[in-house]
């Protein structure tokens, strides 16, 4: 749970700019929505790797791991477990 | 005789009919196809009242109706704007007034976020949706046209108009010092001094295929859709979020059998650093081509050793000239530090440097600003005669002439062999992933908000998109606000790429003797940090 705390909250205070985006739930498209765009994914990986202790390996980089807040999650915990 | 860029288009669609104009995703036009369609949406476009000389919002995603769409704008003799999709309402409706927009083109994704900028537009009153998908609209007072009208039109020919090279194609609008973007004017022979240049010098054909990565309203786009269009070769639009996934990005060139590559050099780096580009076959990429930003010459000298067949050049121009100076670029050696340089003017261009005496940079070590001259240059900026004044100025050499050339703001210096080196700039526009932006447009934005009493917008270099964003910011006493919260605020009002990446606050902000903020210790610190 605090993975997914973390995950949420960054994304939800540092790569979201709207007010719409501030109550954005874990199953939201994240970039469809424009919450992360190519910075945002540049930013939100070295969050990850510093602070979650992961390491995001280049051919993970795909929509699909990234798509929302419950994929990125599920990425993080696979890596972990 | 090709003087109007949508005869780039007719020509192709005489020569090479059955070739692939544009592709996006399992979508494709030929030409003969896409020059029909936009025959009927120029009909459809004289029929709700567009003249020579108006004009036409273009507001969609980059695919192929953005593409029609600006083909049949053209073709009415019309001017075509590209909306940024991604621009905040406020911004959008900014550029409607702005330049009396009446009629826009959007897609069924996009349409109910124009329905809700009516109250705000003066002039805005009709809207094409460009494709077929069914949505339920909100009630309004504009007149929506749905695509099956176009589809359902008899009208294939093209319209009669009587435009001249002179005048405008498109308007492009760029960030603006004081606050709000300003729209540089370029008409036809200014788009097509740039486009014949291109084409005779790098050399392209109808078997080329044409990578389109830029959005519409980022001048890069117009290399790939005019250029190739010249070429009768074939545009593949590259998805928008495709970028953001570099492995991707690289798997997709190859699976395209991309020949040429145009994009800002950020991209390109974040496939040099994370796009496993040693995995891929790019055997049929023969042109990589570069522009927007100074190239890290790691990145550059990796992408090179990497992909090692393919030609590369450094393209340099702003929207206001097009591109003015070019180089290819030869391998780098491994003890190169300092960037490549932007080379020579390109054949019809005059571009020369200007000291702070007055003089004409001449040899290497002098410094001065570059400016430009030539059939290239831009009409001005819409509406705004005085900023226009300002850098469309009278050549000070040739006083005799009434030609106007164009004073970049770019320093630059001249190395050994003759090329021009960017140096930086004369004023606080900074680029970010190759994006222009004017410091003062996001501290405008800022002090918009009340609880501000004081901000100073700084930009960090960084090494893979050119330089971040940072708001230093005071608050009115007894007011609260976070990061998440300023940033917010300013996504309302300035696109997302101006939005600060990191705000901090503090209780004053450190100034200089004059009085003014201290911009260069607030870097120092951030810098140090």
């Amino acid at each position: 749970m605090e993975i997914r705390e973390s995950i949420r909250n960054y994304v939800k205070t540092e790569l979201a700019t709207s007010k719409e985006h501030s109550e954005l739930s874990d199953s939201e498209q994240l970039i469809e929505s424009g919450v992360i765009d190519s910075l945002g994914i540049m930013k939100l990986i070295g969050f990850l790797e510093d602070n979650l202790n992961v390491t995001i390996d280049d051919m993970e980089l795909s929509p699909e791991n990234f798509s929302s807040i419950d994929a990125i999650t599920a990425l993080v915990e696979k890596k972990l477990a | 005789m090709s003087y109007l860029l949508q005869h780039l288009l007719s020509a192709s669609a005489e020569k090479f009919p059955k070739n692939n104009a544009v592709i996006f995703g399992e979508e494709s036009l030929s030409y003969h196809e896409l020059d029909s369609v936009t025959n009927k949406v120029a009909h459809y476009l004289i029929s709700v009242g567009v003249k020579r000389g108006d004009r036409v919002g273009i507001y969609i995603n980059k695919s192929i109706p953005s593409i029609i769409s600006i083909y049949g704008i053209l073709k009415v003799g019309a001017v075509y704007v590209p909306l940024d999709p991604q621009s905040p309402p406020s911004r959008v409706s900014y550029i409607i007034n702005n330049c009396n927009i009446k009629i826009v083109l959007t897609s069924s994704a996009k349409v109910s976020g124009l329905l809700k900028l009516d109250n705000d537009t003066k002039y805005l009153s009709s809207i094409l949706i460009t494709d077929t998908k069914l949505i339920d609209l909100e009630e309004t007072t504009l007149q929506v046209t749905p695509w099956s009208t176009i589809e359902k039109s008899k009208e294939i020919e093209l319209p009669k108009m009587d435009a001249i090279q002179n005048d405008l194609a498109y308007i492009i609008y760029t960030s603006g010092s004081t606050g709000n973007p300003k729209g540089v004017m370029i008409s036809h022979l200014n788009s097509l001094t740039f486009v014949n240049w291109a084409f005779n010098t790098m050399g392209f054909t109808s078997k080329d295929v044409f990578s389109s990565h830029a959005p519409l309203h980022f001048d890069l786009s117009i290399f790939d859709i005019y250029v190739a269009a010249k070429s009768g070769a074939t545009l593949v639009l590259v998805p928008e979020t495709m970028s953001m996934f570099p492995p991707r990005l690289a798997q997709w060139i190859e699976k395209n059998k991309i020949t040429v590559w145009y994009s800002v050099p950020s991209i390109l780096s974040m496939m040099v650093t994370h796009g496993q580009l040693e995995k891929r076959d790019f055997s049929n990429l023969r042109m990589v081509v570069y522009a927007g930003e100074v190239f890290p010459v790691k990145y550059l000298r990796k992408l090179m050793e990497v992909v090692p067949d393919p030609e590369y050049y450094n393209l340099y121009g702003p929207t206001e000239t097009n591109v003015i100076t070019y180089y290819k670029t030869p391998k780098i050696p491994d003890n190169q530090t300092v960037p490549v340089p932007i080379g020579k003017q390109c054949e019809n261009m005059e571009v020369f440097a200007v000291t702070k005496e007055g003089t004409v940079v001449t040899k290497p070590g002098e410094e001065g600003e570059l400016m430009a001259r030539g059939t290239c240059i831009a009409q001005g900026y819409w509406g705004d005669e005085e900023k226009t004044n300002k850098v469309f100025v009278k050549n000070p050499f040739e006083l005799h002439f009434n030609d106007r050339m164009y004073k970049t703001g770019d320093l630059v210096t001249l190395d050994e062999n003759g090329d021009y080196i960017f140096k930086g700039r004369i004023d606080h526009m900074i680029k970010s992933r190759g994006y222009r932006i004017e410091i003062g447009e996001i501290e405008a934005a800022i002090y918009g908000n009340e609880m501000i009493k004081e901000v100073a917008v700084i930009a960090i270099p960084d090494d893979l998109i050119t330089n971040r964003i940072k708001a230093i910011v005071v608050l009115k006493e007894g007011l609260e606000m976070d990061a998440a919260g300023l940033r917010a605020y300013c996504a309302e009002k300035i696109p997302k790429y101006m939005v600060p990446e990191s705000v901090e606050f503090r209780e004053t902000l450190p100034k200089t003797s004059t009085g003014k903020v201290n911009k260069p210790q607030l870097l120092k610190e951030s810098l140090t940090e």
